[in-house]
């Protein structure tokens, strides 16, 4: 079972002039890997994430998440699926003002209502790695930048998603940070998830099993 | 976490711009309670009124037709008198079934009299206005003293009123009527004479003659008005009609007071139901912008949501719970203004009406507390749903495109 990606053509208009963002992109990622696409800022990786997500349809190519083509099923169809099987862990801010932390992490289960949420144990074990621990009490506002990102992290962990999509995970943390985010993304891979991190960063990207570049929209297997 | 939860915590601890919308619903329920309340203690002062009058018909000295209205509505002091004479020719014409005399002297707003009031005498022997309403539980006390007072008035220690310089006894308190009866003092025709012969040495007069003696009764002689009611079977028109040609006197009859009363009652309802509804179309429209608004500012968390999985239903569902909960709140705030207004002020806002103003029971106060809140928490159900749809259809590529949420 896998997220097969083929053919994939996305095309955006920009100040009149059209150009490609992907250009016929075929891509896996396969359950129990973690898969890294690097590249240069605009080269066509978070629009490659949001179309294997299902969240922008592309001109041409498929999409078959686990055999299902999800642009050949209705929006809203597609939208369960996805909230399903993918867990997504956006580049840019994205908890809830006006929720603790803790809030933050629950508010995905709410949405998984055929799964339960982490036993204790796992979730206080989780936390713990990210160093956030002693925010759960806290707001957003009163969080720094890498904070909030270790908090999407922990919060689409929680999901238990066959399918984890991170956009720059580690752009905003430190070294140490940055492993122990990858250590949690290789044991949900050995756990048999499949892991996809769109990153700028080496060391994100070596520890991938599969490494991907985009160029231009053109993707190119490296490893 | 139920979507309320997560509605009052985002409305509490989150930037949510709710506060403008809470605003417009303080204005309407503010508007929609002390309309309904202002309303409903008009009508409320109208009936008991109509009840309290007693009279059918009041004969008065001529052209102190609209002094004698004055009286009943806000105890405004007249000074006038009749001939008590006319008392026997009265209850000799057709129709009338019962006369009885009344005698209206102001106090003094000075040194010798407690409170400057209307004074009404009533003869014990005929009386079938006033007496009634005490001798049906309005007694407070069973003290021998001399005067029943209106609703309104504010005795001395040692429940006394002075008058003229005389110190008089409080025997009964009356109910409430929300009409210038609230404002006066009830005393017999014996006091009364008491009261006139003091009044005389201070300089004042009900209006009656000179032509009186140190050692008359001068209520023998002269008094205020006579009230009457009619037998049954015989209209006031009837009645009236035969006064009016065979007594040198006017009429006021009480089915024109009240009539004059509702159709002012009436005016001023219809302003209050008018403006309600004006504010309800305004607040809704106002309501709906600021809404989407909202729901345009949050666009980054609608998608969110999107992305964690949530349907554009439970988001609609959020929006709805989050408006209709603002509009609750606000409703709440406003109607708890408006009784601060309301309340508190109602004998100022009784006496620039100048009608009969009588607060509902707690009944009624409740109802219009419910009234209130529910028309402002019905008038957020269609923005609700409209900023709602707004934000449902909200794509969870937003975030990954537009940024920082």
């Amino acid at each position: 079972m896998s997220i097969v990606a083929e053919n994939i053509v996305k095309e955006y208009k920009r100040r009149g002039k059209s150009f490609i963002a992907v250009d016929n992109a075929s891509f896996t990622v396969p359950k129990g890997r973690i898969v890294a696409v690097t590249g240069r800022s605009g080269s066509g990786k978070s629009t490659l994430l949001n179309i294997l997500a299902g969240m922008i349809e592309p001109e041409k190519g498929s999409v078959n998440v686990d055999d299902i083509n999800i642009f050949g099923v209705k929006a809203s169809k597609r939208d369960k699926l996805r909230a399903g099987k993918i867990g997504i862990i956006p580049q840019n801010q994205s908890l809830i003002s006006g929720l603790t932390i803790y809030d933050n992490i629950r508010l995905q289960s709410i949405f998984l209502s055929q799964r339960p949420f982490l036993p204790n144990s796992s979730f206080s074990g989780m936390v713990s790695v990210l160093g956030i621990d002693d925010l759960l009490s806290m707001y957003p506002a009163n969080l720094s930048g890498g904070e909030m990102k270790r908090v999407a992290i922990a919060r689409t962990l929680t999901g238990n998603f066959d399918y984890i999509f991170a956009d720059e995970p580690t752009g905003e943390l430190d070294k140490l940070n940055s492993e122990k985010v990858m250590a949690l993304f290789r044991k949900e891979a050995s756990a048999g998830k499949g892991v996809l991190v769109i990153t700028h960063d080496d060391l994100v990207s070596q520890s991938a099993d599969i490494i991907y570049t985009m160029e231009d929209g053109r993707l190119k297997r490296k490893k | 976490m139920r979507i309320i939860d997560i509605a009052i915590r985002k409305l509490i601890n989150g930037k949510t711009g709710g506060a403008a919308a809470l605003i417009f619903a303080l204005i309407l329920s503010f508007t929609a309670f002390s309309g309904r309340i202002l309303s409903d203690s008009l009508f409320l002062g109208a009936n008991n009124l109509k009840e309290r009058l007693g009279a059918d018909i009041a004969v008065v000295p001529k052209g102190e037709e609209e002094s004698y209205q004055g009286i009943i509505l806000s105890g405004e002091p007249v000074e006038c008198s009749i001939e008590r004479s006319l008392e026997s020719k009265l209850i000799a014409i057709d129709g009338v079934e019962k006369v009885t005399p009344v005698v209206y002297l102001a106090s003094l707003n000075a040194s010798c009299c407690s409170v400057p009031i209307q004074i009404i005498g009533y003869d014990p022997e005929t009386d079938f206005v006033t007496t009634p309403w005490i001798s049906e539980g309005y007694v407070k006390d069973n003290k021998d003293g001399s005067l029943i007072i209106g609703y309104n008035i504010a005795a001395d220690s040692e429940d006394t009123l002075t008058f003229f310089g005389r110190s008089y006894e409080i025997r009964a308190r009356l109910n409430k009527t929300g009409t210038g009866m609230d404002k006066s003092v009830y005393v017999t025709f014996d006091v009364m004479e008491q009261l006139i012969k003091d009044a005389r040495e201070k300089g004042v007069s009900f209006g009656e003659k000179d032509d009186i003696t140190e050692t008359d009764r001068i209520t023998d002689s002269y008094v205020s008005a006579f009230l009457i009611r009619v037998k049954e079977g015989y209209s006031p028109d009837q009645v009236t009609g035969t006064i009016l040609r065979d007594i040198p006197a006017g009429v006021v009859q009480s089915k024109n007071v009240f009539s004059s009363v509702t159709e002012g009652i009436g005016v001023i309802s219809d302003f209050i139901r008018n403006i309600t509804i004006a504010v309800l179309f305004i607040v809704s429209f106002v309501t709906a912008l600021l809404h989407i608004y909202r729901v345009e500012n949050r666009r980054k968390e609608w998608a969110v949501y999107r992305m964690m999985g949530a349907s554009g239903n439970w988001i609609l569902e959020l929006i709805f719970t989050e408006t209709v909960l603002l509009s609750i709140v606000g409703a709440v705030a406003g109607v708890g203004l408006g009784a601060l207004v309301v309340f508190p002020f109602s004998e100022l806002i009784s006496e620039q009406l100048k009608l009969p103003y009588l607060r509902p029971d707690l009944l009624e106060i409740i109802k219009g507390v419910l009234f209130s809140i529910g028309l402002t928490a019905f008038s957020s159900i269609i923005p609700g749903i409209i900023a709602g749809e707004v934000a449902a259809g909200t794509e969870c590529y937003v975030l990954m495109r537009e940024g920082e949420s």
